[in-house]
């Protein structure tokens, strides 16, 4: 690999001067700890993620009462597994696939998403095309992400809002019965959980790509 | 599995950022993960309220949308969330009375004007032993 000096000689610009700017402005009024800054960042990329989600979809595939409670009340079902609701976690909704019905989640406005259990949105769920094809073309969003919905299958879109953060509970794969919890939760995909994948089945590779 | 030609940018962009797979990185560079921490910390401390910051959210990608619309060959291929973040956040500190612009542009200059230690620094060859 070359050395990199250009990276450094470059005056830094642009956003990454801007935020710097704000940052050390509000450290100095003792607005912000840089400290707390460092272990927020390292919580979302770290420790926060869709490894939370798939937790809450194993016990939910193998503990009916569990997934009861889950559906009626997600939050207090979710801190039954540790899972604190936190920041935009506070209102969460479970939706349940099944045979007939497969839920999609999108937030046509901004990005709202359910950080506790599935850490912070994928890029795509954050792009235009999402959040306005999630609502005008659905099925055509699915097929993109390698999933061909039967004609009989009700699709339900549900759009995200502060006051409501949606995750979807997919269906069990076929053939899973002896598996345990934790090889359960190793088929759940985050796509799963926001609809836009199925249970078992690797993310799609985008037809593009081909 | 059929192929389909990306119909538009926008499309291709979002083929791309399915192709990682659900590993993509949370953040694209380091100052995205700092302003998302800011917004964060500074809502969770009472310096605004998260609705407050949405509502400044929604409202720069409503507008990043619009432009995108006009000229789909300047959308760059992660979108401008971030930057929206940005923006969202610093009108609303401006609002809050908690940093103002001449402020924020000051510090700013003030940062460009000190680049790095590093910038330039040349080798100045091995350290002599004795």
């Amino acid at each position: 690999m070359g050395h990199d000096d250009h990276d450094h000689n470059a005056p830094e610009t642009g956003p990454t001067l801007r935020v710097k700017a704000l940052e050390t402005l509000l450290v100095e009024k003792g607005l912000v700890d840089p400290l707390a800054l460092d272990a927020l960042v390292d919580t979302y990329e770290h420790k926060v993620g869709p490894r939370n989600g798939a937790r809450v979809v194993a016990r939910a595939w193998v503990d009916a009462a569990f997934k009861a409670r889950l559906l009626d009340d997600a939050v207090a079902a979710i801190e039954e597994l540790g899972l604190a609701a936190g920041p935009q976690g506070e209102h969460l909704t479970v939706l349940e696939n099944t045979p007939t019905v497969h839920n999609m989640v999108v937030c046509t406005l901004c990005s709202c998403y359910p950080w506790p259990v599935l850490g912070l949105p994928p890029v795509w769920y954050k792009s235009t095309a999402y959040r306005s094809r999630a609502v005008s073309d659905p099925r055509g969003v699915l097929r993109e992400f390698g999933i061909e919905l039967p004609a009989g299958v009700e699709l339900r879109v549900w759009d995200s809002s502060a006051e409501l953060r949606y995750m979807v509970l997919p269906m069990r794969p076929a053939g899973t019965e002896n598996l345990g919890e934790e090889e359960l939760a190793a088929l759940v995909t985050r796509d799963s959980m926001i609809g836009t994948g199925v249970a078992g089945v690797p993310s799609a590779e985008p037809a593009a790509t081909k | 599995m059929k192929t389909a030609a990306p119909t538009n940018r926008v499309d291709k962009a979002m083929r791309a950022a399915g192709a990682t797979g659900g590993v993509d990185a949370v953040f694209a560079e380091p100052w995205e993960a700092r302003a998302f921490a800011l917004a964060v910390t500074l809502s969770r401390s009472g310096q605004f309220s998260w609705d407050e910051f949405r509502e400044r959210l929604i409202a720069e990608i409503a507008q990043a949308d619009a432009a995108e619309v006009r000229d789909a060959d300047a959308a760059s291929p992660r979108g401008p969330y971030y930057e929206c973040w940005l923006a969202a956040l610093e009108k609303l500190l401006r609002e809050k009375a908690l940093l103002n612009l001449d402020e924020i542009e000051g510090r700013a200059a003030a940062i460009a004007a000190s680049p790095p230690a590093r910038t330039k620094a040349k080798s100045r060859g091995p350290i002599k032993i004795a």
